[in-house]
């Protein structure tokens, strides 16, 4: 630190009653002989008075009010014996892996498929990698599936170049959504029920809700494309 | 010392069963709090909120305060906290971004409605105010907190040290910069503005 430096910290010392009485007689001093120093400390001073002058703000009226309505719910809280999430997001939980080992138990069409059967990507992957939730991670490329899944504007797809069979990724229309889009999308919302929020849990019972209006449909009408 | 302070006095009141020690707190100190927050925030609704979030945990604290400080001292440490938090948070749009809440010294002159020396010294008042606002928005958040709660709420370094949580050779470091950084440029505006009003005359 410059004498310059330590002199205007001196000086601001000073000003905070930050120092010794004898120090702070030394310095006052120094200032009435020097008339450099003396304007420093004017303008240094200037600041603070400056920052004094400015106007407080109003405040709500109903501030307190509000403070009060928060204390009252935030006791409400305290006496609440579990959170919400507690006892809501194992039940969700229960509630969709039961309709899911159900729906997974039908079969969806003439003949018994499963994810794998029919998703070529998906065969790649280790059974036991797919069926368990827990583990099951989706490729990169399928996350778009799953949010076309879980849409309801169709979305653009690409024409696939090449001669494959059908992938996930594929599906052109609403209608044409077959099971395992929406075994990705349950999948999908399995697993973001764990570790987001409550609208996740609100998405799959629509899901499953919406999973077992289509199987109670006649079989002819899903196949409008 | 501490006992002797009187807010003291009134939390262990409230902390004893006494629930208007506690409306008298929030009405002694609640609105210090928000000036303070909002120069450090920089938008108003926000500083209310966190006044709000800071007096909760206050209450909260009935069944195990301990008086290790003033008590203003203990509230601006938990609004330093919650401002800090806040401004680490992704930054949103906030008033004082706008040239509306900035100090505008163009403006001044139009709510100037007398002349002769006192309208001067009202309009000198109205600039520096100005220039302070803009001045203080302009240097780091540690030195406007450390200047604030120094200048304005005129707490010892010791005291701005435990509501910043920092140490006193930090503080008289952190005080003395903003102190230095505002007057200097305080002092560059009122020249540019000097000159800007001779251009313009010319």
């Amino acid at each position: 630190m410059s004498e310059r430096d330590e002199r205007e910290e001196r000086l601001s010392a000073l000003i905070d009653g930050e120092l010794t009485e004898d120090e702070a007689r030394a310095l006052r001093d120094a200032v009435e002989s020097d008339a450099a120093l003396r304007e420093r400390l004017e303008a240094l001073e200037g600041v603070d008075e400056a920052l004094r002058s400015l106007e407080a703000p109003s405040m709500s009226s109903d501030l307190y009010e509000r403070l009060e309505a928060r204390i009252a719910r935030d006791a409400g809280d305290a006496e609440t014996p579990a959170s919400s999430w507690d006892w809501r997001l194992p039940l969700a939980a229960a509630i969709a892996a039961a309709l899911l080992a159900g729906w997974l138990a039908l079969p969806t069409s003439d003949e018994e498929t499963t994810v794998a059967d029919r998703s070529p990507e998906l065969q790649t992957t280790p059974e036991s990698e797919v069926v368990p939730i827990p583990t099951f991670e989706l490729p990169e490329e399928d996350t778009a599936v799953v949010e076309v899944a879980t849409t309801d504007e169709p979305v653009e797809t690409v024409e696939p170049v090449q001669e494959t069979p059908p992938q996930v990724a594929a599906s052109e229309t609403p209608d044409a959504e077959d099971a395992s889009d929406v075994e990705l999308a349950i999948v999908f919302e399995l697993e973001t029920l764990r570790d987001f929020e409550v609208i996740e849990e609100l998405d799959l019972l629509e899901a499953l809700l919406a999973l077992e209006e289509r199987d109670q449909q006649p079989p002819g009408s899903q196949e409008t494309s | 010392m501490r006992d002797a302070d009187p807010d003291v006095q009134q939390m262990l009141a409230f902390c004893a069963g006494d629930d208007s020690a506690f409306a008298s707190l929030f009405e002694r100190w609640g609105r210090p709090l928000l000036h303070y927050l909002q120069r450090i925030v920089g938008d108003a609704a926000t500083a209310e909120e966190l006044v709000q979030e800071a007096f909760l945990r206050v209450h909260r604290a009935r069944d195990r305060y301990r008086p290790d400080a003033k008590f203003s001292t203990w509230l601006y440490r938990i609004g330093t906290n919650l401002a800090l938090n806040e401004l680490r948070r992704p930054r949103r749009s906030r008033p004082h971004d706008s040239a509306d809440e900035v100090g505008d010294e163009d403006r001044a002159p139009l709510h100037l409605v007398a002349s002769g020396p006192a309208a001067d010294r009202q309009l000198d008042v109205r600039r520096r105010t100005s220039r302070v606002e803009a001045a203080l928005e302009d240097i780091p958040e540690r030195q406007r907190m450390a200047i604030w709660l120094s200048a304005v709420e005129g707490m010892s370094y010791a005291e701005v040290a435990v509501a910043l949580e920092t140490t006193e050779k930090s503080v008289k470091s952190l005080v003395h910069r903003a102190r230095v950084a505002l007057a200097d440029r305080m002092a560059k505006v009122g020249e540019d503005g000097i000159a800007g009003t001779g251009g313009s005359a010319n």
